[in-house]
This record gives C-alpha cells, sequence and structure tokens, in this order.
C-alpha cells in the first residue's frame, strides 16, 4: 500500500535571525571597507611662509577645496585619487592654490598619500581634502537647488 | 464560533508570493528614494528661511508618504499583492543590529540597566494597569491579554507574542495592530515636541519615548525627531523592553492554561522564554561590542549611520502602508477606549518613571 507523501521540510528563518543576518552582513560589509573608508576629511592649514604635510587614505573620489586668508580659493589640478606612498605637493603662490606634480621617483614609506602644502602667499591658506560616503543619502539630490 | 487561533512568535509576513514580493520590494525603494530626497528638500527649504532644524525630518516624511501609497495602493486594489514586501520589523530590527555600531558598550551598560529598571516597573505596572481596565469594560480575555502585552511591552511583536500564548482570534491581533500604530504615529510626532516644551534632556526624553510609544519603528523614529542621543537611549530602552516579551508570553500561557482553560496538561516549556526572545538584540549587542573594541574606525561607524537610516527609512515608509483603518472598525468603541486610557496612563508613568531613573538618579549618563 503506498503511503500518502508527505510534505517537504522547507527552511524557514525567523524574521529576529533573518534580520540579524542581514544587518550582521551589511556591519561586516561597510566594516570591512569593502565600499570605502567611510567619508574622509584632510585638513592642512598653513601660515605665510609655513610648510606642513599631512597623510590621506588611499583613495579615489577626493575633492579638494581651499580657502586663502579665509576667502574660498580654487585649487587647479588636484588629483581626485590618491595613491599609496605617493607625495602630492600643492603650493599657495601669488593668491593661487596650485597642485603642483609630484616626484614619482621618491621612495615613500607605505602608509598613506602624502599631501604637502607650501605657503608662499600673504595670508593664512588652507588646503581641504574629502571623499563622500559611499552610502548617499540623498540618492541623486533630484530636489538639491 | 469559528475562531482562528495565531501561534507564531513573530509578525506573520502575508502569503509570499514572490511577483507581489518583487513589486513591493521596488515600491518600497522608489518610496524611501523618494523620502530621502524630499528630506533634502524641506531641510533646504526650511534653512532659507532662516530655520536651522528640520521640523519635518525623514521619519515624518515616510511614514506621511507611506500613508498616501496606503490609500493609492488600496484604491487601486494592489494592496494585497505587494503585501508581502512590507515587513516594518524587519527593516527596523535590520537597522537596530546596525545601530550597535554607534552605541559603546558604556553607554549600552548603563542606558540598559536604566532601560532594564524601567521596563520592569512599565510592563509591570501597564501591563496589570490595561488588564485591569480591560476587565471593567468586560473584554474577552484573549483580548485583554494581546491589548496589554501590546500597550506595556512593545507593540505588534508582543500581541503576536501573547497571541501565540493564549491562543488569541487572528481578528484580535490585526485589531490591536491597527490600534498599535493608530496610537503609535502621534505620539511619534508629538513627544518630541512636548519634550522639549517640557525642558526635558536628549537621555530623558529618550528614555521617555521608549517606555511609552508602543511600536519600537515609533519609537526610534521620536527619538530621531528629537536628537541623536534621544534616538540612541529610546532604542535601547526599547530594546530592554523587547527582551521582556519571552517572559510575559510565558507567563500568560501558563496562566492560561492554569486558570483560564484550567487544563495542567498544557502547561508551557520554559523553552518559551528563549523562543519568544528577539534574537536581533543578539546582533545589536554584538555589534556595539565590536565598536567598542574599536573594530570601526569612526568614519566607517558614520557610514553605518548612513545604512541604518536607509533601513529606518524603509522601516517608517511601511508604518503607514501598514495602517489598516478597516480593523477598528469591527471591534466598536469598548477596546478603542481601554486601549486610549491605558496609553495616557503609559505615557504619564513613562514620563515620571524616566525622569526619576534617567534624570534624578542618572542612569543612562542624563
Amino acid at each position: 500500500m503506498s503511503q500518502p507523501a508527505s510534505p517537504a521540510r522547507r527552511f524557514s528563518l525567523s524574521e529576529d535571525w533573518l534580520a540579524t543576518i542581514i544587518g550582521l552582513l551589511i556591519v561586516a560589509i561597510i566594516g570591512l571597507g569593502l565600499i570605502g573608508p567611510g567619508p574622509q576629511t584632510v585638513t592642512l592649514k598653513a601660515a605665510p611662509g609655513e610648510s606642513v604635510d599631512k597623510t590621506a587614505k588611499p583613495h579615489d573620489g577626493w575633492k579638494a577645496s581651499a580657502t586663502i586668508g579665509g576667502e574660498k580659493a580654487v585649487v587647479e589640478g588636484a588629483p581626485k585619487q590618491l595613491v599609496d606612498a605617493q607625495l602630492y605637493p600643492f603650493v599657495c603662490d601669488g593668491g593661487q592654490m596650485i597642485a603642483e606634480a609630484g616626484d614619482s621617483s621618491l621612495s615613500l614609506p607605505s602608509g598613506g598619500a602624502y599631501l604637502t602644502l607650501t605657503n608662499n602667499c600673504d595670508a593664512e591658506a588652507s588646503l581641504t581634502y574629502t571623499t563622500d560616503y559611499a552610502i548617499r543619502w540623498p540618492l541623486f539630490g533630484i530636489f538639491k537647488r | 464560533m469559528t475562531t482562528t487561533t495565531v501561534s507564531t512568535s513573530t509578525p506573520v509576513p502575508a502569503r509570499r508570493s514572490w511577483p507581489g514580493l518583487v513589486a513591493g520590494l521596488v515600491l518600497l525603494a522608489v518610496l524611501t528614494i523618494l523620502v530621502a530626497e524630499l528630506d533634502l528638500a524641506t531641510a533646504e527649504f526650511f534653512k532659507a528661511q532662516g530655520v536651522a532644524r528640520n521640523p519635518f525630518e525623514y521619519p515624518l516624511t515616510a511614514v506621511i508618504i507611506g500613508l498616501i501609497a496606503n490609500g493609492l495602493l488600496r484604491l487601486a486594489g494592489l494592496y494585497t499583492f505587494v503585501r508581502p514586501a512590507i515587513r516594518t520589523e524587519l527593516y527596523l530590527k535590520i537597522g537596530l543590529v546596525i545601530l550597535g555600531a554607534r552605541i559603546s558598550l558604556g553607554d549600552l551598560l548603563a542606558t540598559g540597566a536604566g532601560g532594564l529598571i524601567q521596563a520592569f516597573i512599565m510592563v509591570a505596572s501597564v501591563f496589570f494597569f490595561t488588564w485591569w481596565l480591560a476587565g471593567r469594560f468586560n473584554l474577552a480575555p484573549t483580548l485583554k491579554a494581546v491589548m496589554a502585552s501590546a500597550v506595556s511591552i512593545c507593540g505588534v511583536s508582543a500581541a503576536i507574542a501573547a497571541a501565540g500564548s493564549v491562543m488569541a482570534k487572528k481578528e484580535e491581533v490585526t485589531y490591536i495592530t491597527a490600534l498599535v500604530i493608530l496610537t503609535a504615529l502621534p505620539l511619534m510626532v508629538l513627544m518630541p515636541p512636548l519634550a522639549n516644551a517640557l525642558g526635558l534632556s536628549p537621555v530623558v526624553a529618550g528614555a521617555w519615548f521608549g517606555g511609552n510609544i508602543d511600536t519600537t519603528a515609533a519609537v526610534v523614529g521620536a527619538g530621531t525627531l528629537h536628537s541623536p542621543e534621544a534616538q540612541q537611549v529610546a532604542a535601547v530602552v526599547k530594546l530592554s523592553q523587547n527582551v521582556l516579551i519571552g517572559f510575559v508570553a510565558f507567563a500568560l500561557a501558563l496562566y492560561f492554561a492554569l486558570r483560564v482553560e484550567r487544563d495542567p496538561n498544557q502547561r508551557p516549556s520554559p523553552m518559551m522564554i528563549w523562543q519568544r526572545f528577539p534574537k536581533f538584540v543578539i546582533g545589536f549587542v554584538l555589534v556595539s561590542l565590536l565598536a567598542s573594541a574599536g573594530a570601526f574606525t569612526p568614519e566607517l561607524v558614520k557610514e553605518m549611520n548612513r545604512a541604518y537610516e536607509w533601513a529606518f527609512a524603509l522601516a517608517f515608509v511601511c508604518i503607514g502602508i501598514d495602517f489598516a483603518p478597516g480593523a477598528l472598525r469591527q471591534m466598536g468603541w469598548r477596546p478603542i477606549l481601554v486601549y486610549m486610557g491605558a496609553t495616557v496612563f503609559n505615557t504619564v508613568l513613562a514620563l515620571l518613571v524616566a525622569s526619576v531613573i534617567f534624570g534624578t538618579l542618572g542612569l543612562g549618563g542624563a
């Protein structure tokens, strides 16, 4: 006599465990830096005649902005991608912020991209390098004026 | 009379339909993107008017968008079709696990300890008050149990857990769910300005929201509308309350087996406490531990903040879509009066208890 077919057992996960797993997965993906280092800000401030340096995370998508004597200034030729152990020199000269070509033959230790700012201007100069969030809010900025 | 009983521990999703699930997820994604876009636009509008803080923060925008979508979906006859994707609790719990990255172990212990003390006082007082009031209005024992659990612990999840313990009718749970959302929405919007008017610190305000508002989503929403610190405290206090679900569900099952049904053979197993325990709290604590151990840079924590904002926005949109006013008409006014009475009692008591524990005694960093 044939036995009635028993219903197939289906694996199911409770909502709590499902939420926990998805949440931990998101934390792991972001926490391991798989989608980027998070929003970064590196600021170099130099008094007239001063030279300063800082390291930044090697990453693509950097945006540069500058002020000279507290006024916004255009940064000419600022690279968007910073590479590890590379030098990125900036000079404030004649009221302008200029990105100079780095010397690629220099052998610098690994540990970040090196930013330097030499201020030949008469006022304090400030250079800020920032990266945005990988997860954007809002996504497109369609209502942004 | 036919009765449909509920025996699940977590909110029951609508019957799975893959096309509906996919369509619902796409719709939710579009609505949540719309919320994010509107949030920025309204913030810029108010900034241009000289108002520094956007009074229409994203939880409010999300619920309004959700309510509009709710009406349109019902008009178009598509509500049931997209229902499988409307998982308020799931999106909220994902967000809460990620939120753990922002809360250090020290804060968690301090706020959690205060939250647990508050939770014991609130759950016991509000549960028995609601039970007593429902008795005065001659509500059915199962409806009393589901309502008292919903008001005193954490809304929909507690209602479903209690319904499983006392074998409540499915329509009783649907009804309580509608009432929970109906009261939680105004409380989410009104309590943050009220907390400011009362001059409460963000910690006390957060503890008040966490101790009073029934649904965890609306608690997080009220905290977000108030301040980041209030959001953090509100979430931890609510989670402290949530962990009591299992104990209440077990006690209710025992009470109904021995006193209502009078069947000692139906005595529940203590395993029920673990079965009803909100497991996502484990994920939340784990992430908080990792963050406290310095596993994430501050920039990565900021990135995680963005991730939970999206998860919460999804949950807030779902609150609006979830609202089912039709369920309220079926039960009449008596349960509504009891629920409102219990909510007023809960609101006043939570204010007193939060002020003492988080204000006067200074637990939770006040």
